[in-house]
């Protein structure tokens, strides 16, 4: 008799959960969306999760994040995740497309039927993504070359460093900082690959300055590029030297408060995670987006605003 | 004979940086003879089969090949093997992943148009094998997974596939069994028949009067002698290799035979390479101080499987050991070493020499905590203790400091030997301990034997040779189907009775 | 002149003879690169090479190969932040803390070597990817800075304005030459280098030599990175990628057998001189950055190239 009664019971649980399964579907689709992020872990990304929680947790959507945890082999990885990723056939994709391989990827998406945004870096073939959002390389990069000539009175010797030769987006934001001070007397003697990496940013300095011994600033297009560049003119003394940079990490703002680096360009990653999210919520649920292409903006920090801009 | 010469090589002479390797060496082979070619290691024999091979090209030595009566002009070993010249060497080099057929073949494989004939490859084949007698495997096996012996009949095989008027043969038989040796002869005798000349390369004097016609001796790069058989003995020829007068190739003394050392129960040793089988099972022996116990049988029976379970080099499945009479734990060498054993292996260049190492820092090696204190090593008793042994093996190199890659095979494994006896074990063990070595430093290491068993050590030795066995030995036991198949004292050994009982 | 034929028959000067002329070839353009400024930056960054290629050549002595050094480098950073930052600990206990990563990563190592026979090269990089998601896992990949001025110190100069990176990276390259030369680890390491079997048939404990090696590799290698990460101020969480192979580069280069058996402590510090050399070099010559990679190639095949054909003529064409 007892035992008659629990399979009763237990037919009844699972025929109710069914249901209210069934139910929950109908009503209240919960959209999968995943986002590849090019770096996983890297701060400036840490900040785009924290938009894409906060738009989840407005849509009702869940997002899960993949991607590579450090930048040695990031081009195939990026581009390995991304097949995986079409693979699993999620309601929506949005990404980083900075990379040759992406128009051929999107392509991929597309014909499975899946959407994609692209955040932060747009692919060079935008038909086969409904929405952009992030920051134009070009304004950026001009805004640097404003910052840089505000800076020196648009006279002197510039050294670049870049993480790698091979970051679409760094050399866009460079071309249009070469744009912005054309027609000053800045000119650029020398440009370097970090890898990203602070140690190798400090030695490629202190070969600079040795090489360089007049030069008048620094542009650095990566995080760690303008605090490499901070340290070396502590450490040697060079309070002449003007820097230029990328990137809020802790460090670089507490060198902007010291005097040291003289301006960065920060980004709004924030933004760029909430509205990858909210372009394919409105896409899924009204068949178009508010904005195809959102220039999610630039904010100049210099010793003036540093304490304010956020 | 009056036969005609088909091989003439004429004052070849060949320099190396301060090395005269060959010196106007001269030799001539006959149409359908068997040419046996003595020399210890180093004395020439390999540098100048190189030469005849084409391996060292015409301009690199001086002097003059001459086959069937006009000169030659070898450029690289296709010219020599064109001039229908066929070599065997030691060392099998051929591709183990690959089938006979296709070993046989290499290179020149039947084509039907664009492809490969399988067909007419396999028949092609199968004559050469049943030629050296390769009847139990098929031409598409695999030569990896063929016994040593059979890949030598292989490559036997391959030479003659090329129809060579002179075959070279580098001491083939050492990797085959005495029943294959003799088959090998057969084949020889039928390619003498036919009028192809063999040059047999060994150091093996009971071959060089079973089977050839005449003998050549080449001693420091120079031809000593070339006789026929019938007019000469070994102990000329061994005179002729050495350059001096050995009367007595096997010091062997008596020496008394004391108590037992060493005691194993019920040994059981798993296989190598087949899974689940014992290759070892239930051997039990006993060695007495002062005793040389050598252990005979055929290659593969077991022997190096069983005295590295002892030594703790390789894993057993069961079985005690007693050392004077005490239970003993041997898990590795360390313990072995701890309990008073010392192994020579078989194969030096594998497990028993550091080759880019001096010959001090070999003999130190497990000797470190004699020439150490506290882990901080002493260079100047390291010396002294290496030169010791050193003089008393009667080494022959420059210096302590000489690397072993210099050295021959013979002071290689006299060092081997130094090591272990620094150690003053209570038992060695020594597997194959001549094997590859010339006769003059095979002597010293026979005296060396009787010395250490006179000063009461218990010496097991693994041996192949049995004339070596025969001398040396005080008790022989035999290894055949995995067990001890018989134990024969001093008085009762011959020849005849190891190989019953060593038979499968 | 008996002198000069010795020097020009040690192994080293095979490679030696590159580095000095690319250093002759670099002052000739630009005349700062003796100055003591470039001199001090140069052996800074060399001091902490230098300690990661010793601790590989530890392990190259006895046959295998550490592909986890990187990651120590920059775990060993991270842990130190760490101390710093979150459990406000005294200098000298943060760099103990850093150090024994270096221990926990080398007896990880040695155990799944030794435990599951997996070959170095495979298991170190397994350890590689662990200590480096450790790494990331840590800070959620934030850096940490602000660090106490006594460890920033350690990071700075010494006696005679000297860093103090390159007093420890000297005494422990003489202390490394001493172990190889005069003690019975140093002597199994190259005898289990030079072949495996004969070492173990002759009583050396193997395993335990092997061990050895995991564990002084991964503290050269912590050290290494606490060094670095004291100089620069900042514990970054990719900081390392990729640096064991230049010190792998540096030692292979400097003549350190990747086989096993032989070492040169000497050739293993012209290695790292000229690995990083080259980094500076670069710049001084104005090689555009496009072309520094190339360039760099060429020079290092340029180097094997000369010690090889050295070596052959030596040791008469055989």
């Amino acid at each position: 008799m007892n035992k008659k009664l629990v399979a009763l019971l237990t037919v009844l649980v699972l025929t109710l959960s069914l249901f209210s399964g069934f139910a929950a579907a109908e009503t209240d689709k919960n959209y999968e969306f995943i986002f590849v992020c090019p770096i996983v872990g890297l701060e400036y990304w840490n900040l785009c999760a924290d938009g894409i929680a906060a738009a989840d947790a407005e849509f009702g959507t869940s997002t899960q994040i993949v991607g590579p945890t450090d930048s040695s082999n990031f081009v195939t990885e990026v581009v390995t995740y991304m097949e995986s990723a079409i693979a699993t056939q999620p309601d929506g994709i949005f990404c980083y497309a900075g990379l040759e391989s992406m128009p051929r990827l999107l392509q991929e998406a597309a014909d499975a039927g899946i959407p994609v945004v692209t955040i932060d870096s747009d692919c060079s073939d935008p038909t086969n993504r409904i929405a952009y959002a992030g920051t134009d390389p070009y304004n950026a990069g001009y805004a640097s070359g404003e910052a840089m000539i505000a800076a020196t009175g648009g006279e002197g010797t510039v050294a670049i460093l870049t993480s790698s030769l091979g970051s679409e987006k760094e050399q866009e934001e460079i071309a249009a900082f070469m744009d912005a001070i054309a027609d000053t007397n800045l000119e650029v003697v020398v440009t370097e690959e970090t890898n990203a990496d602070l140690a190798t940013g400090v030695t490629k300095m202190e070969a600079i300055v040795q090489t360089y011994p007049d030069l008048t600033a620094v542009l650095g297009t990566s995080a760690y590029d303008v605090q490499a560049a901070a340290r070396v003119k502590y450490e040697y003394g060079l309070d002449g030297l003007k820097l230029i940079g990328y990137d809020d990490q802790e460090e670089t703002l507490r060198y902007i408060r010291e005097g040291i680096i003289d301006a960065i360009i920060v980004q709004d990653p924030y933004t760029m995670g909430y509205l990858g999210v909210k372009n394919l919520y409105d896409y899924l649920t009204t068949g178009s987006v508010e904005n195809e292409h959102v220039d999610t903006g630039t904010i100049t920090v210099t010793i003036d605003n540093v304490d304010s801009y956020r | 004979m009056a036969n005609e010469a088909i091989l003439e090589m004429r004052n070849i002479t060949k320099k190396f940086p301060g090395v005269l390797a060959l010196d106007k060496v001269s030799i001539t082979a006959y149409k359908g003879e068997i040419h046996a070619l003595c020399g210890e290691n180093g004395a020439g024999k390999s540098t100048l089969m190189k030469v005849l091979s084409g391996s060292y090209e015409e301009g690199s030595y001086e002097g003059e090949i001459w086959i069937g009566g006009k000169q030659q002009h070898f450029k690289g070993p296709a010219d020599s093997e064109a001039a229908g010249i066929g070599m065997i060497y030691q060392e099998i080099s051929m591709h183990l992943d690959m089938s006979i057929a296709e070993n046989l073949f290499l290179g020149r494989w039947p084509k039907k148009g664009r492809f490969v004939d399988w067909k007419k490859l396999d028949a092609d084949a199968r004559k050469y094998m049943e030629m050296v007698g390769l009847t139990d495997v098929e031409p598409s096996a695999i030569l990896r997974q063929l016994g040593a012996s059979q890949q030598q009949l292989v490559s036997i095989a391959r030479a003659l596939s090329k129809d060579p008027q002179i075959l070279v043969l580098d001491e083939p038989t050492s990797p085959l069994t005495s029943r294959e040796a003799d088959k090998l002869f057969d084949i020889l005798y039928s390619l003498r028949n036919r009028g192809i000349a063999c040059i047999l390369i060994t150091h093996k004097m009971d071959e060089v009067f079973a089977h050839a016609d005449r003998v050549t001796v080449i001693r420091d790069g120079k031809s000593i002698s070339t006789r026929p058989l019938s007019e000469t003995d070994s102990n000329q020829i061994i005179k002729d290799m050495v350059g001096r007068e050995i009367t007595n190739l096997y010091p062997k003394e008596e020496v008394p035979i004391g108590e037992a050392i060493l005691e194993v129960r019920n040994f059981s040793v798993p296989h190598p390479t087949v899974p689940r089988r014992k290759i070892i099972e239930e051997a039990s022996f006993t060695l007495h101080a002062g005793e040389i116990l050598g252990i005979a049988g055929l290659v593969g029976a077991g022997r190096s499987e069983l005295v590295n379970a002892i030594f703790g080099k390789a894993a057993k499945l069961s079985g005690e050991v007693y050392i004077r009479g005490e239970k003993k734990e041997i898990h590795s060498p360390r313990d072995a070493m701890r309990d008073g054993i010392g192994l020579v292996t078989e194969e030096r260049k594998v497990d028993g020499i550091l080759m880019g190492m001096s010959i001090a820092q070999n003999i130190t090696l497990p000797n470190l905590n004699q020439v150490s204190r506290h882990g901080i090593m002493n260079l100047k008793k390291e010396r002294g203790f290496s030169q010791k042994y050193f003089d008393a093996l009667h080494i022959k190199a420059p210096s302590l400091e000489t690397l072993m890659q210099q050295l021959s095979g013979g002071n290689q494994q006299k060092v081997v030997f130094a090591k272990w006896i620094a150690q003053n074990p209570l038992i060695l063990i020594l597997d194959e301990p001549t094997r590859g070595i010339d006769v003059s430093a095979k002597y010293e290491i026979y005296k060396i034997m009787v010395d250490l068993a006179r000063q009461g050590m218990g010496i097991i030795m693994i041996s192949s040779e049995l004339p070596e066995l025969l001398s040396m030995a005080d008790r022989i036991m035999v290894i055949a189907n995995n067990r001890i198949s018989g134990t024969l004292n001093r008085d009762e050994f011959s020849q005849e009775k190891i190989m019953a009982l060593a038979a499968v | 002149m008996g002198r000069l034929k010795k020097l020009t028959r040690m192994r080293e000067t095979g490679v030696l003879i590159p580095l000095l002329l690319l250093w002759i070839v670099t002052f000739a353009v630009n005349n700062s690169f003796f100055s003591r400024m470039n001199m001090t930056a140069l052996f800074r960054t060399v001091s902490i090479t230098l300690l990661g290629t010793l601790g590989e050549t530890f392990i190259f002595a006895c046959g295998m190969m550490d592909l986890s050094a990187g990651s120590v480098y920059g775990l060993a950073g991270m842990i130190v932040g760490v101390s710093f930052e979150f459990l406000g600990l005294p200098t000298p206990v943060a760099i103990l803390l850093g150090l024994c990563v270096g221990l926990a990563v080398g007896l990880l190592n040695g155990f799944i070597v030794n435990r599951f026979g997996l070959p170095a090269f495979i298991a170190t990089m397994g350890t590689q990817y662990i200590a480096r998601g450790f790494c990331n896992v840590v800070t959620q990949g934030e850096s940490i800075t602000g660090f106490p001025s006594d460890f920033n110190a350690v990071g700075s100069f010494g006696f005679f304005r000297i860093p103090w990176s390159v007093y420890v990276a000297l005494i422990l390259a003489i202390l490394v030459y001493l172990v190889f030369k005069y003690t019975t680890f140093g002597r199994s390491l190259l005898a289990v280098g030079g072949n495996r079997e004969t070492a173990r048939v002759c009583g050396i404990p193997v395993k335990r030599v092997c061990n050895g090696s995991f564990i002084i590799s991964g503290v050269f290698a912590a050290l290494a990175g606490i060094l670095s990460t004291a100089r620069l101020g900042t514990a970054q969480a990719s900081a390392g990628t990729g640096w064991e192979m230049t010190c792998i580069a540096a030692a292979i280069i400097g003549g350190v057998s990747m086989f096993g058996g032989y070492v040169t402590i000497f050739g293993a510090f012209i290695g790292v001189c000229l690995m990083e050399t080259l980094t500076v070099s670069m710049t001084m010559l104005r090689v555009s950055a496009y072309w520094q990679r190339v360039a760099i190639g060429i020079v290092i095949i340029f180097a094997v190239g000369i010690d090889t054909y050295r070596r052959k003529s030596l040791s008469g064409g055989r």
